[in-house]
Formats: structure tokens, sequence, C-alpha cells
């Protein structure tokens, strides 16, 4: 379990990854967190996260055939979540769901 | 499209993981684009700015951490593991190259401090670039000399009538002072007397006391090593002493004041100082210029003061200099028109005093600039020497370390990385040595000290520009030295090597054989150089002096009882008694001493243009003197006692004759000459004879009869040079009685004599010594390239002798390249050593003629001195049995 374990931004920018689908390429991941998560985050950051979980095999990346002017004419290195990167996520989601229900199918309700 | 700022874009591409360059390198961009449509330019630039450089905090991201380019990183470990390895395990060949090294750093520091001591006389004085010496130069018939002392009125008269001069001050050089306290009594030899500024122009501090600006005339100030000979207990302030012997003159005078000993690089030397007005008191007093002439008149005619000036920052000294000759020319117009003389002051700057030659009456021994640079030649050559035998040497292993290349080169060295190995390896090999050149020198310093005469650490380590230097070219010379061996082990080719192909390589051998050329060229060079330095020295120790100095004793005459009661009486007995010693054959009395500079001269006077003007030098003699020193009679006749007190006769030597135009010497005889004022009539022509050195020329001298006997020292003639000490303690028992107040004072003629070859023996000793270690080195240098060759042709050998080659046919195919190499470095040392050498004979009016001797001995010495050392390898290549050799396969 432990080589599987997700740091929280880690966890986020595979979301993310998987929310964007095809797109999921750097500063598209940055822009997402910073506009749909209200959460800014440094360009740098993202690279260096997105290093990580392909170390760990939890995404593949590889270049797209475009090349934009914006760009400078560079391709851009999309990222997209590999099968284990899938099973990794649904863990960590069965462990909170676990751990939610927990909260409540014990009958203890904070609320009253 | 806008460029973002290059820098940033640079570094990103420069250090970014190259896998990743493109997609990060795009995103940044096109979140720059995206910036710049709804933000300021510099607000977007600033953006791609800190993005960019986030990517510092990241190392995964970067280049340098990519797990492929690790190794890199970790070889400059591996590099120094490598390097410390390969030195230990040839510990013979490490060690002889760094014997090689050693030794050439060793020399060459001890050359460079050499150097930069001579260079730094007088370098110490506050605004020592703005301080200069009034050097006076006398143009006469007889031609142009140059004089460091000047005019007494000098000093006021620059001061006051040039803006520009600052600030002057004048010393006057006495001769040796006795000073008595109470029952003790102490002989100091370096006495002056110098104006109040003189402590304020020089960097000399005083320990105890001052100069006031008008000091009074009986005041001593002594160094502080005179002082405590006195004075242990440093209560020295206001002691009374009384002084004798000083030009003559007995008095008491006080301590005002004691200054630290002056320091060794400067051309002053002083121990006891006297005020300037004590001097011109006791001038005015005793007449030193007769009755007839005021002080103010003799303020431009005593030619006598060292006179040094401070000028302005600003001021330009040629403009000074100018203005100083008008002053002398304004003062002095009429008086040389009628000499016959001109008189120009020469501003020389403080600093190159003491390595100007060709002055007279300098203060101490001058060292000539052309031999400081001939030793700076010398110190070039043997680092070359030791350089280019670290190249021999590591070459010449090259073979061996060939299969580590080829190892190397299969696990995917680079030949950079090579490179880099074995440059490596140079400069560990260079520090190591200069560390250890540093180390030992150390304890030979004080020998070096002693034969050299140069302070050697103590100052070494102040010098930020030596140092400097010194590091500079040790890494330098360790990357020349390393690019060679670094060049050619990086290029071996991996299958090559490994195959074993490479031992018959003769890669290289041609560079090698043109470095030990060089090598040669320099032994032979320093070797010539050592000959000629050996046989002038000979040929100016064993020249005719046209004088008799051997087996002479000369006592000092107490010269402050001059003028007492009964002198000459006293040293009438004095001389006969002397003169019955066992042993003793001859006695005089004169004021000329062999190997002792005359600072009395005279320029004649005459109606005659031709005979006015010509500098002479004067002594008195009583009728022995001739007889004693075998100084040969030319014309004429002798001093002799039936013609009485011969007041106004005059003897001359022959090169008086010539300076004076006369055809013979028996012209001369009869004819006239004046002397202040005085006439003479010459009765007599003596032969020529070397008064100093026969570096010197030869020099006109003049001879009045000293009837009074006061001619200051008293001459002895042994019969044999064993009755020597013997007849010392008798001679000093004989003075006593009669001079019981006197110290008696005694040197060996012969001693000061070769006084004056001190700075060429010392010149000799340094020479032999250097050029020795450079022939060392050179040979090591050979010994490796002769190991190479002969490995490299050890098969053609063995094929030889199949063939039936004998012994001494094949030794001498394989001796032919050193000749070769050899001869070729002959051809090109004979033009550089006649240049050199010719230069530095060029110092000695004497000089030996340079033979081909010079050259050819040396060629053949080197190469049988090379045969010899090679002989052994030589020998066991031509030995070797064939089979064994050529068994092997390739």
């Amino acid at each position: 379990m432990k080589e599987n374990s997700l740091g929280e931004l880690q966890e986020l920018v595979l979301l993310v990854i998987g929310n964007l689908n095809t797109e999921a390429y750097g500063l598209a991941i940055k822009e997402f967190i910073r506009e749909r998560l209200k959460r800014p985050i440094s360009i740098s950051a993202v690279h260096a996260t997105l290093q990580r979980l392909e170390k760990k095999g939890l995404v593949t990346s590889a270049y797209d055939k475009t090349a934009t002017s914006e760009r400078g004419g560079r391709p851009k290195l999309v990222f997209s979540i590999t099968a284990h990167g899938q099973k990794t996520l649904e863990e960590v989601r069965a462990i909170r769901n676990q751990l939610w229900d927990g909260m409540y199918g014990l009958g203890i309700n904070p609320q009253t | 499209m806008r460029k973002p700022p290059s820098l940033i874009s640079w570094l990103l591409r420069r250090f970014l993981h190259p896998d990743l360059l493109n997609g990060i390198y795009g995103d940044l961009l096109e979140e720059y684009n995206s910036n710049l449509s709804n933000q300021a330019v510099w607000k977007a630039n600033f953006n791609f700015l800190r993005s960019g450089l986030g990517f510092i905090r990241f190392p995964t991201l970067l280049q340098v951490s990519n797990p492929k380019n690790h190794k890199t990183m970790n070889l400059w470990n591996n590099y120094l593991k490598f390097s410390i390895r390969s030195i230990s395990r040839n510990k013979v060949n490490t060690a002889v190259s760094i014997a090689g090294l050693v030794v050439s750093f060793m020399a060459s520091i001890a050359i460079l401090q050499y150097v930069q001591f001579e260079k730094s006389y007088d370098d110490f004085h506050s605004a020592s670039d703005r301080l200069f010496r009034a050097t006076n130069s006398m143009t006469t018939s007889s031609g142009t000399t140059l004089n460091a002392a000047t005019f007494y009125a000098a000093k006021e008269d620059l001061v006051n009538e040039i803006p520009e001069v600052v600030s002057t001050a004048q010393v006057f050089v006495s001769n040796s002072a006795l000073l008595k306290k109470d029952e003790q009594s102490i002989l100091e030899e370096n006495v002056l007397f110098v104006t109040p500024e003189f402590f304020e122009l020089f960097n000399f501090p005083m320990v105890g006391g001052t100069m006031d600006s008008s000091p009074n005339p009986n005041s001593i100030y002594l160094s502080r090593k005179a002082s405590e000979k006195l004075f242990p207990a440093g209560d020295y302030l206001n002691k009374t002493l009384e002084v004798s012997g000083v030009l003559g003159q007995i008095w008491t005078a006080t301590i005002s004041g004691v200054f630290d000993d002056l320091p060794v690089n400067t051309h002053i030397n002083a121990d006891v100082i006297f005020p300037v007005n004590k001097l011109i008191n006791i001038a005015t007093e005793a007449q030193f210029f007769g009755p007839n002439l005021p002080f103010e008149q003799v303020r431009w005619r005593w030619l006598s003061f060292h006179t040094y000036l401070r000028i302005d920052d600003e001021a330009d000294y040629a403009q000074v200099e100018l203005k100083a000759n008008q002053l002398v020319d304004q003062y002095r117009s009429e008086l040389d028109t009628r000499l016959n003389q001109n008189h120009d002051v020469i501003l020389q700057p403080l600093t190159t005093i003491h390595t100007t030659a060709g002055i007279e009456t300098e203060l101490s021994p001058v060292n000539n600039l052309s031999i400081i640079n001939l030793f700076m030649v010398v110190a070039i050559c043997i680092l070359v020497i030791g350089w280019i035998n670290y190249i021999n040497l590591n070459t010449a292993k090259s073979v061996s370390r060939a299969k580590e290349v080829g190892i190397r080169k299969v696990l995917g060295s680079g030949t950079l990385q090579l490179k880099v190995q074995f440059q490596l390896e140079a400069l560990f090999t260079n520090v190591i040595s200069l560390i250890l050149a540093f180390a030992l020198l150390w304890p030979i310093s004080s020998f070096l000290e002693d034969i050299s005469g140069v302070e050697f650490f103590s100052s070494f380590f102040e010098n930020s520009r030596l140092i400097l230097i010194l590091i500079g070219s040790v890494l330098l010379g360790s990357f020349l030295s390393g690019l060679y061996p670094s060049q050619v082990l990086s290029n071996y080719k991996s299958i090559d090597v490994l195959k074993g192909r490479l031992k018959n390589s003769s890669k290289g051998v041609s560079l090698r054989r043109m470095l030990v050329g060089v090598q040669f060229v320099f032994t032979l060079f320093l070797m010539s150089g050592l000959m000629v330095v050996h046989n002038q020295m000979s040929y100016m120790v064993g020249h005719d002096l046209g004088i008799d100095i051997s087996k002479t004793i000369v006592i000092e005459t107490p010269a402050s009882l001059f003028n007492t009661e009964g002198f000459t009486g006293k040293m009438t007995s004095l001389k006969n008694e002397l003169g019955q010693l066992a042993g003793v054959t001859d006695v005089s009395i004169g004021s000329l001493m062999p190997g002792l500079v005359n600072n009395w001269r005279n320029s004649t006077e005459d109606t005659d243009s031709d005979k006015a003007g010509i500098f002479i030098h004067r002594a008195t003699v009583d009728h022995e003197y001739f007889d004693l020193y075998g100084i040969e009679l030319l014309a004429g006749r002798l001093f002799n006692r039936s013609f009485g007190k011969e007041e106004g006769n005059i003897l001359v030597n022959l090169n008086s004759v010539q300076k004076l135009g006369y055809a013979s010497p028996e012209n001369a005889v009869g004819e006239d000459i004046t002397f202040a004022g005085v006439r003479h009539e010459i009765v007599g022509v003596v032969d020529d004879f070397y008064q100093r050195g026969v570096q010197f020329a030869l020099e006109p001298f003049s001879f009045n009869l000293d009837t009074a006997l006061s001619g200051g020292n008293i001459a002895l003639k042994l019969d044999s040079k064993e009755q020597l000490s013997k007849s010392l303690e008798k001679m000093e028992t004989v003075f006593t009685q009669t001079f019981p107040d006197a110290q008696f004072q005694s040197q060996i003629v012969e001693d000061v004599f070769m006084a004056q070859y001190e700075n060429e023996q010392r010149f000799r000793t340094l020479f032999s010594i250097f050029t020795s270690i450079a022939v060392i080195i050179a040979i090591l240098g050979v010994l490796g390239l002769a190991s190479f060759i002969l490995n490299q042709r050890i098969k053609e050998i063995c094929v030889r002798k199949v063939l039936g080659a004998k012994s001494s046919s094949l030794f001498v195919i394989l001796n032919k390249e050193y000749f070769l190499i050899n001869a070729v470095s002959f051809a090109i040392t004979i033009p550089l050593s006649i240049y050199f050498m010719r230069n530095w004979l060029q110092e000695f009016e004497n000089r030996i003629e340079l033979g081909f001797l010079y050259f050819i001995l040396p060629f053949l010495i080197t190469l049988v001195i090379v045969i010899i050392s090679t002989l052994g390898h030589t020998m066991k290549v031509i030995k070797t049995n064939p089979a064994t050799i050529l068994k092997e396969e390739d």
C-alpha cells in the first residue's frame, strides 16, 4: 500500500488529468487548478508533481503532434492516467468512502 | 509575437532535462503569450522570470541530476582517485619526475627571490617613486665620469630655486670612527654626516630621540646595533662619547638619538651619524680648502655630497632636471670654463641606484641590471628544462598506460574526460612538487643567504606579486606540461591498444626529440656561460697588476693623532722598529692602499687647454713605497733622500702621461703640473698598475713625497706567507708601545684586493650551482627519452643482430640520435651564448676573448655525459637475446 500512497497534490493533479481527458498538459493542469479549485500553483510545481507521478507509473506522457506559434513551435507533453493510476485513484477513493461511511454508518450523527 | 527574456530561455534550454524541455518550455511560452494579452509587458516578463526560475527548486526536472549524467559529476572524485593511484603505482617514475620538478622549482624560486630582492632596493620609502638622487656627470677632455656625489650647494639651492623640489637631503661619507665611553671603545665603519631632512625623506625610523631642523653640531646618532654595544640597558639619551678618527679630529659628542638599523635593501649604510653642520665647522676650522678660499666660494666646488631630492607629485622630473642643470651652469660657468670641465645633474630615480653600474663613489656596491636579468634567464631555463623533463618522462611511460586508456575508452570514457584526467595528474604532480620545493628550501635557506647575500623567507611571503607570479606560472606550466602527454594518451585508439599494436608506434618521437633539443640548448648555454664566468674570474685573479700585493700587511695609522706634537718622530721610530722585526723585509708609509678606492683627486690647471681639467688621483708616499709594492720606474727618478724634502716635486704614472698628452715618459719629465693653484714639477714617471680590481680601467696617479709620514697606511712586506700570523702579534706590541691610546688595525692587502671581486665570486658560485642543477635535470630528461626510444627500437636491434651486426656498430646506431640532437642544439646555442656572454664581459675592462673552445667543450661534455648515462640501457638492449624478443607475435 505504501508505494501507492499519494500526496494530496499528487491526487489532485491525477484527478485533474482525468478531468482534462486528452488535453492534460502542464499549463492546462495549472490553469484548471487555479480557476476551478481557486488554488494558485506554479508551473514548476505542476511539472515536478507530474514527474513524480510518472516515476510511480501512475501516468504516462507523450508529445502530441501539434505545433502552435504561441508555444514557439514546441509540442505539448500530454499526460494520461495509466491503468495502475486508475486503480490507485479508485483505491484511494474506496478508502475515503469507507472512512466517510464509518463517520455516519455507525449512527453517530454529529448534527444530533 | 514577443520574445521572453533571453537569459531565462537560455538557462532553461541549458539546464532543463532534454526529455522535458519541449513540454515545459512550450508551457512557459504559452503562458507568457496568454499573459501578454491581458498584462503589461514588464509584468508578463516578470511572471515568465518567476515561473522559469521556479524550476530551480526541482532538481528532478534538471539535467544535472539526470541519472545518465550522474557519472560525469562523480568522475571528479574518480579523477582524483586515479591520479593518486597512478602516481603511487609508478613510484620510481613519479619520484624521478617529481624530483626533477622539485629541483627546478627550488632553483627558480631561489633565483626569483634573489632577483626580487635586488630589485627591491629602496622601494620602501614613502613616495619612493618621487625620490631622486642628483648624480653628477662631469665631462672633461678625457671623457665623462658619473659621480654619485654632487656639490654641497645643491641641497639648498635646488630646493630654494626650483619650486617643484619639495625637499632635499644630503649625505657625506666619512672614514671610520672610534667611539669611546669610559673604558670601552668601539670602532664603527659606516659613518655619515647628514642633513636633518635625511630622516624625513627616507623611511629610517628613530627608536629614541629626534634630529632637530638645526641640530647641535656636537650631537651623535647611533644605529640600534651600535647603541646596544655601548648601552645594553638602553639608557643612551644625552650620554656623551669621545669621537676620534673622523676626518682626523677628536671631540666629545652627545647622543641625541638612536635609529633603527637600516634595512639590508637600501643603498645607504649607516651606524654612526653626525649632523652636516659639524662637518662644515671642521672644514672651516681645519682650513680644508686652504687659507684663501672663503667657504661661500666652496659651496659649488665641494663635490662630495650625496644629494637626494623629493619632487612634487605632479612635477615632470625631466623639467626639474633641466632647471637643476641651468642652476649648475649659472653658478659654475666661470669656474668650468677655467677648468675646462662641464658639470651636469642627472636625476636618478632612487630605486635604480642599486642596479645601475658605472657610477663612482657609490655608498654601497651595486649589482648590474644585466647580471640580474641574466639570472632571470637562468631561472626560466631551469623551469622550462624541468617541465620538459616532466613531459618526457610522462610520455615515456605512456606506453605502459596505454592499456588503461584502452579500457577506459571501451568503458565509455570520452577523449575530453581522459584529457581532464591527465591534466589533473600533471597539476597534482606540479602542486606536490611546489610544496616540496618550499619545504626543502626552508632548511637550506640560510646556506643560500650566505652565498647570495639575500634574506630569503622573511620577505618572500609578504610579496603577494611574487607569489601570484609563482602560482600563475606553476598553473600555466602544469597545463602546458600536461598538454602533450594527455593529447597523446587520450588519442590512442582503443582497439590498437587492446590488441597490443601500440608497442611499435613512433608517435610523438620527433616532438620529444625537439624538447630534448631545447633542454640541450639550455644546458649548453648554461655550461658555456659557466666556463666563461669561471675563466674570466681566474683571468682577473691571475692578471698582472703591475703592483706586488702578495705577503703584504697594512696597519692603519691613528688618524686622530695626525696633528699632535711629535707625531712624525713617533712614526719614524715606529717605522724603524717594525722594519727590524723578524721576517719583515720592507716598511713603507703611504696614503694609497691597493684595493681601496682613493677619493683624493684633483683636476689639472693649465693655460694649455689640452692639459687642463684632467682628473688625476693623488697620493702621498715615502721613499720606500715604490720598492715595497714593486712599481717600476720608466723615466726620470724616484724620490731620493739626497734631494731633501722635495717640495714641489711630483711623480706620475704612465697613464697620467698619456692623459696629459706627452709623447713618451721621457718627454714628461721636467714638465709642470698644477693642482689647486700649486705647481709641481714631474721628476719621474712610474709604470701603470691596477689600484683596484682589473675590472676597472687603468687610472692616472700622481705621488708627492710625504716627509711628515702622515700617509695613513703602514705597509709591511714579509718574506713569507707563513710569517703572517706570527708577526701580527709582534707588530701589535710595537704599535701599542708607540701609540698606547690607538687601536691596532691591520689588513692583509691581498684580502682587501680580492674583496673587489666579491660580486663576481658570488655570481660565479650561484651560476655554478644553478648550472649543475640544470644539467642534472636535463640528463634525467635524456634518460627518459632513451628508455622510450630503446624500447621502441628493440625489435630493430634484434633483427640487426640476427643479420650479423656487431655490438660496436649497434652502439653507434643507438647513440647517433643523441649526437644529432646535441649537434643541432650546439649550433643554436652558439649565437645565444655569444650574445649574453659578450654582454656580461662588457662589464670588465680586462676580459677574456670568447673562443670556440667555450662552445665545443660543453658540447663534448654533454655528449659524453649522455652516452655514459644511457650506457646501461643501451648495453641491455644490445645484449638482449634476439630470440626472446622476436618470438613474440603481434
